[in-house]
């Protein structure tokens, strides 16, 4: 059976203008990844995992290529039409967590289903069951700083989650977090990724993670390695 | 535009006085202050070269900072020179008014020059001319608002006017005369006058026409008018907004009967007029002396009793001085809400950048800085900030006096005086030094303060932006001992003002800190929420419900323009801390509003979510927005209420009549010479002559004896309808004895002799600058009264009190007044005009039929509406200049603004991410910055609503209570409108964070 294409790169470059003069941070990739897949982008630092990642998702622009996330060329929406698919149909789980300090656990959580437009009561009680399903029962009104990082970590992947998005993608998820909570996250991870048949995206450093994941890319100087 | 004048020193004399006065002082502070720094940069070098790279480094931050702090300095400035204005204004109208008289000799009668006979002069002239200081004596003949005359030529008549004689060829100590088209005149010459401006104006005369002067209905002359002249220290000479005309002494002599009548001699000092008065001592011994050998020339009898010197310009222009710093101070007390909110801001941006800085000052405590070195690294900082924005604030407080300044003289209609207001604007160095000083000290004070607070952090927590823990039972602990002590302070306060006569400031003051002193206290046994709302919950009532203060205090006790400081910061506070304690229930009630359109959920959730959790933040901008608003609307209000008032006020202060008249000789018959003027007849339908005598009044006060002049009157019974006061007359009173009604006092007042009725300006104390001050007559007082032709004295009970201020009259029994008073003629007049005649035309014609008896009439209607524009104007003024406190309120915002761009970008990143559009960003920023705006707006009009609507309750009759919707629509459409200004540019520079690179920004 062929698997269902999710994210299509074609000859995809990224180059950002510095004081030394212009940087390629993406050359010319050429990326396919399918539904259902928990795909891991390694590489060094400053190999462009992290341009990878926004460029993909649609948070950074392109300099040239196409990317098609689900078939549509993201980069030809307009920032609303990009900004509501992302709200719909993407999640994002980031290294720093960056919730809302002013928010509690849980609305953090809800915040994405606001956007989306679900009613504010449905919000809360999906949020909540998100929060019981990654072990915060009790959470939900402490505000992140209130909360250990695996904590907060696992608030992140909640509100990364809630909105049953098609793609999650987590950018050094692990990062900040010690073996433990770095292992528990990760099955978490594997687990969704089974039980909902969501794409996830995971840039990491971290071979523990990498081997959690269906498939490596790896990266180094703005392209991927080819597989040997 | 106002011209700019420089005064012309400090204003000081020499090193020691200097140094002791308030300027020498705040100099010292501030020397001392930067002769200290300097140590502490020689010995720490370290922390001076971290505070002043801190301060350099980023331009943008650098100058909006300095902008946030110089407001404070800015009204400090302000307010200083608008009194050097206003002073260096009123000393302008003394220089022209006294003329070159620096000192005066003479004796007064009821009020009046007394006569004195010219040789009298020739003698004192003769012993001061060899004086090294005496320029010259001048011989005058004075008489303020006896005269009255009718331009032949146009047919005006005018009454009331000054009468000034003088002899051209000894008065040249006084100076020229300069006439309109700009000759020079040395005076007038027999059988000719001199007018200024207003006279010339009243009679409608010029030069050339004929004039007929009269001085009581039978001594008159008739004279030409040789010239109009300026309104100058030469023809504006004990100008009284009347007419002044010059006259030469014999002509004088003749109007009033008495030739060669003088009853003033001005005695003019070497220097000119300002340099003069530095002589005014020494001339006064002088005259002193040669008057006692004068004196003692003449024979018993034949010069008038009190006879003596005077200080003329120096007292005036000190008195105006005087004046001028009430003034002063009345702006620099309606500025300090826009001081404290400046200090307010000056407290938050210490507090933002410290939170900026956290992590930053976490790794510079953990490689060993101690706190001390931390603190000095911010006070080198704020140093900087403080020098320059202290010297940045003082310029512009300059630039907005002036633009008030020109303002007032451009936009209020102020007559005569525009020009001199133009022309007086004033800048005293001593202002600016003390404004500089103090500006710069007050950032500096406010500034250690908050940076020594919050540099107490713990460095785990500031590395690692940890939120502090929540107080522990110690801290609690703390905070009721501290209360404590607040609360004890607040009820010393009380016990020690309420007894004595202090001001009740002070004791309402007590009472409030002592209620706040509590709530500390209690948050030992009570939650926070209960403990605060609770204090602030009294202080609402206790500062908004009247009659609660009027219990506790009485409505006498002696109070300032401060109480309205105090009253105003209290109840934003209290209005602050009710919000803060019970932010839950509020962001409760807007979720449950919002919750109906999903569509807004999420824009809000972020927006309101900022100020919940960032308590301090929100305390500071409703604080700043609230005091600025509060005064602004309270003037506004005031002023509106003023206005509304004014009709209810006429009525009131009228008594249903139109005009007053008063004659300087009785009219016999006036209501029978007006019944057969066939037009005055028909445009007036209501005539009332008081039988009237000056008289003189002694009470017994709890004080002791006190004794002062009045006008007595008594209105005639038995007389037709239309003379019929008591019919007539619809005046209010104020109080009565025993609750009588006012149909049985003013029937007791026709039947009993014993009894009286005051006009309401006797219900408080006077001062007078002739004569003994007087305390103010409570009803139920008895008054012994003798008049001139008294047969005996009349002893009277005080029965009621009017409402009405502007008579000025003991009115008595008519029987008792024709009998024991012994005065049965008429100088007191009241006129009502009919329905549809002009009142200018009766007017006119009242004048045309008595102008020979002087009769003077006041159109109570246009009294009272010129002074309540007059006043309307001032507030206006107040309200542009209160309204300056709104930069803070924007700079506060705007700094908020800037600063959360850069700390929640990767937070708006994270929101981008998740789907926000950036519309909805920028919805997100505006709305929580509107939200702080308009609840800061809207505490402040609340409040300065309420405090109008208690001062119309307080002193009623003058002030009713009014809502100004159209200034109240412009001053929230103007701070609202500037809000958004200063918020949008940051806000919409938030919502075009591109996604990726907000995301992984980190201060």
């Amino acid at each position: 059976m062929t698997k269902e294409l999710i994210v299509e790169g074609k000859n995809v470059w990224k180059i950002y203008e510095s004081e030394a003069g212009p940087v390629e941070a993406l050359r010319g990739l050429e990326v396919r990844i399918h539904k259902g897949e928990m795909v891991a982008i390694m590489g060094p630092s400053g190999c462009g995992k992290t341009t990878f990642l926004n460029c993909f998702s649609g948070l950074d622009d392109l300099t040239k290529g196409t990317v098609k996330v689900e078939g549509v060329n993201i980069h030809a929406m307009n920032d609303n039409k990009k900004s509501a698919y992302r709200a719909r149909r993407m999640g994002f789980v980031f290294q720093s967590y960056n919730l809302l300090p002013v928010l509690s656990a849980v609305e953090n959580v809800e915040l994405p289903l606001l956007v989306s437009g679900v009613a504010p009561k449905i919000a809360r009680e999906k949020a909540m069951r998100w929060l019981e399903e990654l072990g915060l029962k009790g959470k939900e009104p402490y505000r992140p700083l209130a909360l250990s990082g695996g904590q907060q970590q696992r608030v992140t992947l909640a509100r990364a989650l809630v909105s049953d998005p098609a793609i999650v993608w987590a950018d050094e998820p692990t990062g900040n977090l010690d073996a433990e909570n770095s292992q528990q996250v990760m099955s978490l991870l594997r687990g969704l990724n089974q039980a909902h048949n969501q794409t996830f995206i995971v840039v990491t450093h971290d071979n523990e993670v990498a081997r959690s994941c269906d498939r490596v890319l790896r990266m180094r100087d703005g392209n991927l390695i080819p597989p040997t | 535009m106002p011209r700019v004048r420089i005064g012309s020193a400090l204003g000081l004399r020499g090193a020691g006085s200097f140094l002791s006065s308030p300027t020498g002082l705040l100099v010292l502070l501030l020397v001392a202050v930067l002769l200290f720094s300097l140590f502490l940069a020689w010995r720490d070098p370290l922390t001076f070269r971290i505070g002043i790279r801190n301060f350099v480094r980023g331009r943008r931050r650098t100058v909006v900072l300095l902008l946030g702090l110089l407001v404070g300095t800015a009204i400090i400035s302000s307010s200083l020179v608008i009194g050097d204005t206003v002073a260096s204004l009123s000393t302008h109208f003394a220089y022209i008014a006294d003329g070159n008289v620096h000192e005066a000799v003479y004796a007064t009668v009821n009020g009046s020059y007394a006569p004195l006979p010219y040789s009298f002069f020739q003698d004192m002239n003769t012993s001061l001319a060899k004086e090294r200081y005496v320029q010259g004596v001048s011989p005058l003949f004075l008489s303020t608002g006896t005269l009255s005359g009718m331009d032949r030529t146009s047919g005006v008549p005018q009454t009331g006017m000054n009468l000034l004689g003088m002899d051209g060829n000894s008065s040249s100590a006084l100076g020229e005369f300069t006439a309109t088209n700009g000759t020079h005149l040395s005076g007038p010459r027999p059988g000719e006058v001199l007018l200024d401006p207003t006279a010339a104006t009243d009679l409608d005369a010029v030069a050339g026409d004929h004039l007929q002067l009269s001085f009581g209905p039978f001594n008159r002359i008739d004279v030409t008018v040789l010239a109009v002249v300026q309104a100058d220290a030469r023809g504006g000479f004990q100008d009284n907004g009347e007419g002044n005309v010059f006259a030469t002494l014999s002509d004088v002599g003749t109007l009033v009967g008495i030739p060669g009548v003088i009853n003033y001699l001005a005695v003019t000092n070497t220097g000119g007029a300002q340099g003069g008065m530095a002589y005014t001592s020494t001339v006064l011994s002088e005259i002193n002396s040669s008057l006692a050998t004068t004196v003692a020339q003449f024979p018993s009898g034949s010069l008038p009793a009190g006879l003596a010197a005077h200080n003329i310009l120096q007292s005036d222009v000190s008195s105006a001085s005087s004046s001028a710093s009430q003034l002063t101070t009345l702006f620099l007390v309606i500025g300090l809400f826009s001081i404290v909110s400046g200090s307010i801001l000056v407290v938050g941006i210490f507090v933002l950048l410290s939170e900026e800085r956290k992590g930053q000052m976490g790794v510079a405590r953990a490689v060993g800085m101690t706190r001390r070195q931390l603190v000095k690294s911010y006070y080198f900082e704020g140093l900087a900030y403080s020098l320059g924005s202290a010297f940045l604030g003082t310029l512009l407080g300059v630039a907005v006096a002036y633009l008030l300044v020109d303002v007032m003289v451009n936009l209020v209609s102020l007559g005569s005086s525009t020009e001199a207001i133009s022309q007086s604007f004033t800048v005293v160095p001593s202002s600016l030094l003390i404004a500089y000083c103090a500006g710069f000290l007050l950032t500096l004070l406010t500034m250690v303060i908050t940076v020594s607070y919050v540099s107490r952090l713990n460095i785990v927590r500031a590395i690692r932006n940890l939120p502090e823990p929540p107080l522990n039972r110690r801290s609690y602990l703390r905070l009721a001992l501290f209360g404590a002590i607040v609360l004890a302070i607040g009820l010393l306060l009380v016990r020690e003002g309420l007894p004595t006569s202090m001001d009740i400031s002070y004791v309402e003051l007590g009472v409030s800190i002592a209620l706040l002193g509590a709530a500390m206290v209690a948050t030992a046994f009570v939650p926070r929420r209960f403990a605060f709302s609770g204090a602030a919950i009294g202080l609402v009532l206790f500062w908004g419900y009247l009659p609660i203060r009027t219990a506790l205090f009485g409505s006498n006790h002696p109070g300032s323009i401060f109480v309205l400081f105090v009253e105003g910061i209290f109840l934003i506070l209290a209005a602050i801390l009710l919000y803060l304690f019970n932010a839950d229930l509020v962001m409760r009630g807007i979720s449950g509003l919002l919750n109906r359109n999903p569509k807004r959920v999420p824009v809000a959730r972020v927006a309101f979510a900022y100020p919940y959790q960032k308590p301090f933040r929100t305390a500071m901008t409703l604080a700043i927005f609230a005091m600025v608003l509060f005064t602004i609307v309270a003037i506004a209000s005031i002023g509106s209420g003023v206005n509304a008032n004014l009709q209810e006020m006429v009525t009131s202060q009228s008594g249903g009549f139109t005009l007053a008249g008063y004659s300087e000789t009785p009219i016999a018959n006036l209501s029978g010479e007006v019944k057969n003027n066939s037009t005055l007849s028909s445009e007036l339908s209501g005539v009332v002559s008081f039988y009237s005598a000056k008289g003189a009044v002694e009470r017994n006060t709890s004080k002791g004896p006190e004794s002062f002049g009045s006008q007595i009157a008594a209105a005639p019974v038995g007389v037709p309808a239309w003379e019929n006061f008591y019919a007539l007359n619809h005046y209010n009173f104020s109080s009565t004895w025993n609750h009588m009604s006012a149909s049985a006092v003013w029937q007791s007042l026709e039947t009993n002799s014993s009894v009286a009725v005051l006009s309401g300006d006797y219900s408080v104390s006077s001062d007078f600058s002739f004569g003994p001050s007087r305390n103010a007559v409570p009803i139920g007082s008895f008054l012994n009264i003798t008049t001139p032709n008294a047969n005996s004295r009349a002893s009277v009970r005080v029965i009621g009190i009017l409402s009405e201020t502007l008579l000025s009259v003991i009115l008595v029994n008519p029987s008792m007044m024709t009998g024991t008073l012994g005065t049965s003629s008429s100088a007191l007049f009241l006129f009502t005009v009919a329905p549809g005649a002009s009142v200018q035309s009766a007017t006119y014609g009242l004048k045309l039929a008595f102008f020979p008896y002087n009769l003077q009439l006041v159109n109570f209607a246009q009294v009272l509406d010129s002074g309540i524009q007059f006043l309307l104007s001032f507030l206006d003024l107040l309200e542009a200049f209160v309204a300056l406190g709104l930069l803070v309120g924007i700079a506060a915002i705007g700094i908020l603004a800037l600063r959360a761009v850069v700390e929640r970008r990767s937070e708006v990143g994270m929101i981008r991410a998740m789907g926000f559009r950036k519309s909805q960003v920028l919805a997100a920023f505006l709305t929580e910055y509107s939200f702080l705006a308009l609840l800061g707006i809207g505490i402040g009009i609340i409040f300065g609503l309420l405090l109008s609507y208690n001062l119309s309750q307080s002193v009623s009759g003058f002030i009713s209570f009014s809502v100004p919707w159209t200034n109240l629509a412009l001053v929230v459409g103007l701070s609202y409108g500037l809000t958004l200004i200063a918020t949008g540019a940051p806000s919409y520079q938030a919502s075009r964070f591109p996604p990726a690179e907000a995301l992984r920004y980190s201060e």
